[in-house]
């Protein structure tokens, strides 16, 4: 027995046996790397979280440099914009204290009652440049719970909560191939519709849409909200709009592709949406 | 042999850090490179197939538990990622640049190949592989990594040449 050990054949395929076991088990109950993961995870997590600072200053820096025509060009297009602003800011402030009532009806907060919002920072990226998970700095010592609805700071869906580690959580943006989204098209005889990842789309930050009733009048510029569908977004946050509609072979004959409300590429802050469960237990309180 | 132990993992758990907070303005025709890859193939054809194997898997599994999807699937094509890149050492390599680079751009067409063929194979069928993420992604991600191997070989090297100076030990 020992000498079988000591047969690198034999161990190689002792450990690719344990591996695909591994695979099959991991693929089987999501939260299997919760614990193992945060092993790994809450050391690393403020590396990870100085890096990518560090990595978006640079960036920044860089950007600025990038093309310095583009950017007086931009300057003088900004000037005329300010003096316009600069009217149309005197006109606007007469119209501030309506704005702010309008503003409490659409705000965050006021759309998500039921929720609790926790705020958190992108930390850390898929490794490949197949998938579009991503890691921010919340877990579960946050409440932070699997499958919870991600937005960004315009109420634009992000995704939804994969994995749950202490200190961070992984989360499924909605282009990823593996995300599936009840969407609706928000207009007169708006209908029900999906909202799916394509890995050839993801590259270019773009999902699709497919169900589409043939009763619908879809185009170009109709925008697409959850539906609240399935109990896992809630109804009303903005998916994106349809940028292109494509013929396809099946019964609905035609698909759409949805450019997201959130740019994937410079995601920086994100919310989770957690239940308010003392808001449910207690409808007399806040 | 345990000071180039220490060597490879700081080295494996910097490049986890760098590759998990790669940033956009870095990235080629929007494709990063494998930094864990070809740091496995740089020390395989340095130190053969154990090592290889043993860097493949071990960065791979981590890997897989810091931010991928699918637990022991990076760790698995890594480490066989090392055993074949490693028997190249065995037979061919001479130090020689052409080999490294030839074994990089192999390595990561088939190992980037095969994620993306179990992905899409066991989920929508052969039916949907296209040719567009081979021309899209695959290929550039193999070249940007053929580049990034020059450095990340030179160093390694070197500082592997040191250790082995230092403690004796000769290959």
């Amino acid at each position: 027995m020992r000498n079988l050990f000591k047969k690198k054949g034999f161990v190689l395929i002792l450990v690719t046996v344990v591996l695909i076991m591994v695979i099959g088990i991991a693929s089987s109950f999501k939260s299997t790397s919760g614990f193992l993961g945060s092993i790994f995870s809450v050391p690393l997590t403020p590396v990870q979280k100085f890096f990518t600072s560090v990595g978006q200053k640079v960036d920044d820096f860089i950007s600025f440099f990038k093309d310095p025509k583009a950017i007086k060009d931009e300057n003088e297009a900004l000037k005329i914009i300010v003096a316009q602003l600069q009217d149309e800011n005197r006109e606007l402030e007469s119209l501030r204290n309506k704005n702010e009532e309008l503003r409490n009806a659409l705000n965050l907060k006021k759309l998500f009652a039921d929720y609790v919002i926790i705020g958190a920072n992108v930390i850390a990226k898929d490794p490949g440049n197949w998938f579009d998970v991503f890691k921010v700095d919340v877990g579960s010592r946050d409440k932070v719970q699997i499958n919870q609805p991600v937005v960004s700071s315009a109420t634009g869906l992000v995704g939804r909560v994969l994995e749950v580690q202490l200190t961070s959580s992984k989360i499924l943006a909605i282009i990823d191939e593996d995300s599936v989204v009840d969407g609706w098209i928000e207009k007169e005889n708006g209908g029900s519709v999906r909202v799916s990842g394509d890995l050839s789309l993801t590259d270019s930050g773009l999902c699709n849409m497919d169900y589409i009733p043939l009763s619908v009048d879809v185009s170009v510029g109709d925008v697409i909200e959850t539906s609240g569908l399935g109990g896992l977004y809630p109804k009303g946050i903005i998916i994106g709009t349809v940028a292109e509609i494509k013929n396809s072979d099946d019964e609905y004959g035609r698909y759409a592709i949805i450019k997201p409300a959130v740019d994937f590429k410079k995601l920086q802050e994100v919310f989770v949406l957690t239940r308010n469960e003392e808001a449910e237990g207690e409808p007399g309180e806040n | 042999m345990k000071i180039k132990a220490a060597f490879y993992s700081c080295c494996i758990l910097m490049l986890i850090v760098i590759q998990t907070t790669f940033p956009e303005y870095a990235k080629i025709f929007g494709v990063k490179p494998n930094l864990i890859l070809v740091f496995t193939i740089c020390a395989a054809l340095l130190d053969g197939s154990t090592v290889g194997a043993i860097i493949g898997g071990g960065a791979g599994l981590a890997m897989d538990l810091l931010s991928g999807k699918l637990i022991g699937l990076t760790a698995l094509l890594g480490m066989y990622a090392g055993v074949v890149t490693g028997l190249a050492n065995k037979r061919i390599f001479r130090n020689n640049i052409f080999v490294l680079l030839i074994s990089v751009f192999a390595t990561s067409v088939f190992y980037e190949g095969l994620v993306l063929f179990l992905n899409v194979f066991f989920k929508t069928g052969i039916a949907s592989l296209t040719i567009e993420p081979l021309i899209g992604t695959i290929l550039p991600e193999a070249l940007y990594n053929c580049i990034v191997s020059l450095v990340i070989y030179w160093f390694v090297s070197a500082v592997v040449r040191k250790i082995e100076l230092k403690t004796g030990i000769q290959r």
